[in-house]
């Protein structure tokens, strides 16, 4: 028995079900935004002009004020294990937020990600949602702020992660699964041993990780075999997701792709389960609905998202948490009600609050970063995606007021 | 709403008829029942600003599931995955059924194919429509929904593994 195109119907429609859960959707509040985009609309003409002068200024000014070159790189990165844990500086208390330049005369485009220093920015851009369907999206790097289409093969391709030095990687879909791919001086390549790999992020000593085959996997650099990370017993399958720059590798690993737990590998490939802590509230029960005898709820779900400087984000169940591996400290972070995601040298991280507003969180008071429209309760319309080592520059997206996502950065000081 | 135009009424009757099948839709496309609400009401908003041009197009229903699955293709790509990796499912508990277990893995699976393959599976395989219906559905050559009908099960044949589709199948 193969699923082919006679039997995918029957195995698919299994999953043709109602939501469990009651409809939230507010029909009058749809009336009432959609009335709001209409008067939008009327205005568009004047906001386009608005918006191109915008830009330019973004490109002369942004340059010289807040972005560096490789050399002003924070020092000592890659401490070790034994390292004390230095003192953070004071967190930016104010952010300004502005649009990244596009290079192909689009609209449509977001902030896939960052080197830690603040001079390279990677997003993709996509064409005019009325006009052209889905296809042909464009990956981008910003180098100081200055864009440039890069040619990813493949569809739904990106590039996940970039080095101080402007090396990046990713991956596009190909034939018959994604492939791993490289960019560095200005072209991008196969990863070695790409086929069926994705590549998600690299440091600045080049070393790659991901996954190949559901397996953990690194690159020790962009032009050598990947080796496979150590699984746990047990464990069959897994991914890596980020690496810090002293090579340590987190990721997620598990008997199937549905029992996936936090692990960490050092840079001498021994590994671990990442401690999760207790107490951390459960899901909450869905109203209306029974327990089901699949989950078990006494095991925590978690995962892990970013490393920076032995500082890890991630999750447990609806939680978002922060792992200092250095010293051991676990802190909750139930202020950022959706997730937190990048984190830069001292532990100060970006994430989306329980208003799904956009936020950094450094050690002085949160900062809830500005928006290009008026943000709605609950909607995702602005999402910060990487912060560099000074938190001085936060790469994402926002949208304004009709909708449409602009790549962005905010300048925080 | 006591302000509504008659235009604005006429929308409201309609999209509330078709609230429960556009949420099925957008379930199985996104494979989680919030993200599943706010792509319905994404589309509905889009749906009312363009009403008086769309009303009295020949096939209404058609036209909408087309944009609620556009939109799910394009607007919201990067965002969506995101928050995926942190509700990731199984989050919501669901009423006990035997083969709730099996939908679990298939909606993982099912979620880790590219989008627009995905949308290509979904109205082929569960909405029955024809190759031409996909094609003039997402804006796409035939010749473009064959091929990503292909890798899109290739995809899921990997991550099932063929003793578990076999299984799939007979438990119908």
């Amino acid at each position: 028995m193969r699923i082919d195109e006679e039997s995918a119907g029957t195995v698919l429609s299994r999953l043709d079900e109602d939501p469990v859960v009651p409809s939230t959707v507010d029909i009058v509040r749809a009336v009432t935004d959609g009335r709001r985009r209409r008067r939008n609309r009327r205005l568009a003409g004047y906001a386009a002009v608005a918006g191109g002068t915008a830009v330019m200024l973004v490109g002369a000014s942004a340059v010289a004020g807040t972005l560096r070159g490789p050399a002003a790189s924070a020092p000592g990165s890659a401490g070790s294990a034994t390292a004390s844990v230095e003192v953070a500086p004071p967190g930016p208390t104010s952010c300004a937020i502005k649009q990244l330049p596009l290079p192909d005369g689009r609209k449509m485009a977001l902030v896939t990600g960052g080197d830690p220093v603040g001079r390279f920015l990677l997003g993709r851009t996509y064409p005019d949602h009325s006009s052209g369907g889905s296809m042909g999206l464009h990956v981008v790097i910003w180098d100081r702020l200055r864009p440039t289409v890069v040619a990813v093969p493949g569809d739904d391709q990106s590039l996940q992660d970039v080095n101080s030095h402007g090396v990046a990687v990713g991956s596009g879909w190909g034939q018959s699964g994604t492939v791993a791919y490289y960019y560095r001086d200005g072209k991008v390549a196969k990863l070695p041993g790409g086929d069926g790999a994705d590549a998600k992020a690299i440091n600045d000593a080049g070393s790659v990780v991901g996954e190949r085959g559901q397996k953990p996997v690194v690159w020790r650099s962009v032009d050598q075999a990947p080796v496979d990370l150590a699984l746990p017993s047990g464990a069959a399958s897994g991914a890596a997701v980020d690496i810090d720059e002293d090579g340590t590798v987190i990721g997620a690993v598990g008997a199937d792709l549905t029992n996936q737990r936090p692990y960490v590998w050092s840079r001498d490939g021994s590994g671990h389960y990442l401690v999760i802590p207790s107490g951390v509230p459960p899901v909450p029960a869905k109203s209306g609905a029974t327990k089901a005898g699949a989950v078990n709820t006494s095991v925590p779900s978690a995962n892990v998202r970013n490393i920076r400087n032995g500082w890890v984000t991630g999750r447990v169940n609806a939680t978002p948490v922060r792992w200092n591996l250095r010293t051991g400290d676990i802190r909750q972070f139930p202020e950022f009600g959706g997730f937190a995601d990048g984190i830069n040298r001292y532990g100060w991280q970006i994430g989306l609050d329980t208003q799904s507003r956009a936020r950094l969180v450094a050690d002085a008071a949160p900062v809830v970063l500005p928006e290009l429209a008026k943000h709605r309760a609950g909607s995702l319309s602005n999402i910060p995606t990487t912060i560099s080592d000074d938190g001085k520059l936060i790469g994402g997206q926002s949208d304004d007021g009709n909708d449409v996502i602009h790549a962005v950065m905010w300048t925080c000081s | 709403m006591a302000d509504a135009t008659a235009e604005e009424r006429e929308y409201i009757e309609y999209v509330t008829a078709r609230l429960p099948a556009l949420r099925r839709l957008a379930y199985v496309l996104s494979g989680d029942a919030h993200r599943a609400d706010d792509l319905v009401q994404q589309t509905i908003t889009a749906l009312f600003v363009r009403w008086r041009k769309i009303r009295t197009v020949t096939h209404l229903d058609r036209y909408v599931r087309s944009m609620l699955v556009h939109t799910f293709i394009d607007e919201r790509r990067l965002a969506w995955a995101k928050v995926r990796l942190f509700h990731e499912i199984p989050e919501q508990a669901a009423p006990v059924d035997q083969g709730f277990e099996e939908r679990v893995v298939l909606h993982a699976a099912l979620a880790r194919v590219p989008r627009r393959q995905r949308a290509v599976l979904v109205l082929r395989f569960i909405y029955d429509l024809s190759v031409s219906e996909v094609a003039e559905s997402l804006g796409c050559s035939e010749g473009t929904v064959k091929s990503q009908t292909s890798r899109g099960l290739t995809t899921l044949r990997k991550l099932l593994g063929e003793r578990q589709l076999a299984a799939f199948a007979q438990e119908r």
